[in-house]
């Protein structure tokens, strides 16, 4: 009786080690799958989403006060955001951000007369957009707006010959904008449909 | 202890043993995906036992004795497979939804910025070798995106025939 006792207690025993040791089992091979905890790759991708968020507000802000007719709040809000820093520059997201501000800023300065700050503003954009890219495009399309506006300028201001180059000037940036969104549709919806192009 | 009683003991709790890490491995997902390929699809082959969509998944085949004809007796496979699969051309399909909402959303600011440029374009020379050429240019790049996208947001028009320029 008492050997009986014995061996139904070590059996009994062997089974409760048994489930410990399976839960134990399950715990590991479920943190196996677990993501590990964070690297410095993670690090650089929490940045990037803050500084696209804080882009984001900042663009939403510019938009209120341009619909407030505050354009200079607007240009103010993308003052702040072309001039934050990032701790990893030249990463294309934010290659991209920096260029798409500086064309809003840009248009915002020339509808504010201020033509000399939209061609900073045009400049500073397109040394983040070195490819033909649509935001190099949409730099390219400003400038020529810009120049537009200076021909405009100069042929109220009695400068027929100044008038007339900066009207060049402008027609071969707006035909060069062309050309590059063009470019940037081919390689978004690939060459089917297209019937001849510039 | 008795020198009998010892190997009783440490049968049991070897078998025991045996028993219960064998039960934790049968449950965890098995670390080799179905297929290879990019490292997102990897990723998400990963992801899958998981993730929240696997209740759309096929359930698993039921139960039976008969051997398929590829020699395994169906029901004895795990049902992960089928479920990863379903689950994989599902974030397949998103993800090829994605990226064409992605380059259309692109395409169409492509279109604007050729749309302004044109008008600009004829504003400044309204000639038939500056303003004619951007207008056919204009006009080839709209069919194209309204192909593809059937239309942009913003005023932007796919219409080759639409006013230039479409949007204020």
């Amino acid at each position: 009786m008492s050997l009986l006792k014995n061996k139904v207690f070590i059996v009994l025993s062997a089974l409760a080690v048994a489930a410990g040791v399976a839960l134990a089992c399950e715990e590991v091979k479920q943190h196996e799958g677990a993501p590990s905890m964070t690297t410095p790759d993670d690090a650089v991708d929490m940045e990037l989403m803050a500084y696209l968020s804080r882009a984001r507000a900042l663009h939403h802000e510019a938009t209120i006060k341009e619909d407030m007719g505050d354009k200079k709040g607007a240009v103010d809000a993308m003052e702040r955001l072309t001039s934050q820093r990032f701790s990893r520059a030249a990463t294309p997201e934010v290659e991209e951000v920096l260029s798409d501000a500086f064309a809003r800023r840009a248009e915002l300065e020339l509808g504010m007369g201020d033509l000399d700050s939209a061609s900073r503003s045009v400049d500073h954009g397109l040394e983040h957009a070195r490819e033909l890219t649509y935001f190099r495009g949409h730099l390219v399309e400003v400038s020529g707006l810009l120049s537009e506006a200076r021909a405009h300028a100069l042929t109220d201001a009695g400068k027929p010959e100044e008038a007339k180059r900066a009207q060049e000037k402008a027609l071969a940036e707006l035909e060069q904008a062309i050309d590059i969104q063009n470019h940037v549709l081919s390689g978004l919806l690939g060459d089917g449909g297209r019937e001849g192009g510039r | 202890m008795s020198p009998a009683r010892t190997p009783v003991w440490f049968v049991a709790l070897a078998a025991a043993l045996v028993v219960a890490c064998g039960a934790a491995e049968k449950s965890a997902p098995p670390a080799e995906s179905p297929s290879s390929g990019s490292r997102a699809n990897d990723t998400m082959q990963q992801a899958a036992p998981n993730h929240p969509d696997q209740r759309y998944a096929p359930p698993p085949p039921t139960a039976s004795t008969q051997p398929s004809p590829s020699g395994k007796i169906p029901g004895t496979e795990p049902p992960r497979d089928q479920r990863t699969e379903a689950w994989f051309e599902l974030q397949t399909a998103r993800g090829e939804l994605d990226a064409t909402t992605g380059d259309c959303m692109l395409a169409c600011k492509a279109l604007a910025s050729m749309d302004r440029a044109t008008s600009h374009v004829c504003s400044v020379s309204p000639d038939e070798t500056h303003c004619g050429s951007a207008k056919e240019t204009l006009k080839t790049a709209r069919r194209r995106v309204r192909t593809e996208c059937m239309a942009c947001p913003n005023g932007v028009s796919v219409d080759p025939d639409a006013p230039i320029p479409s949007a204020p």
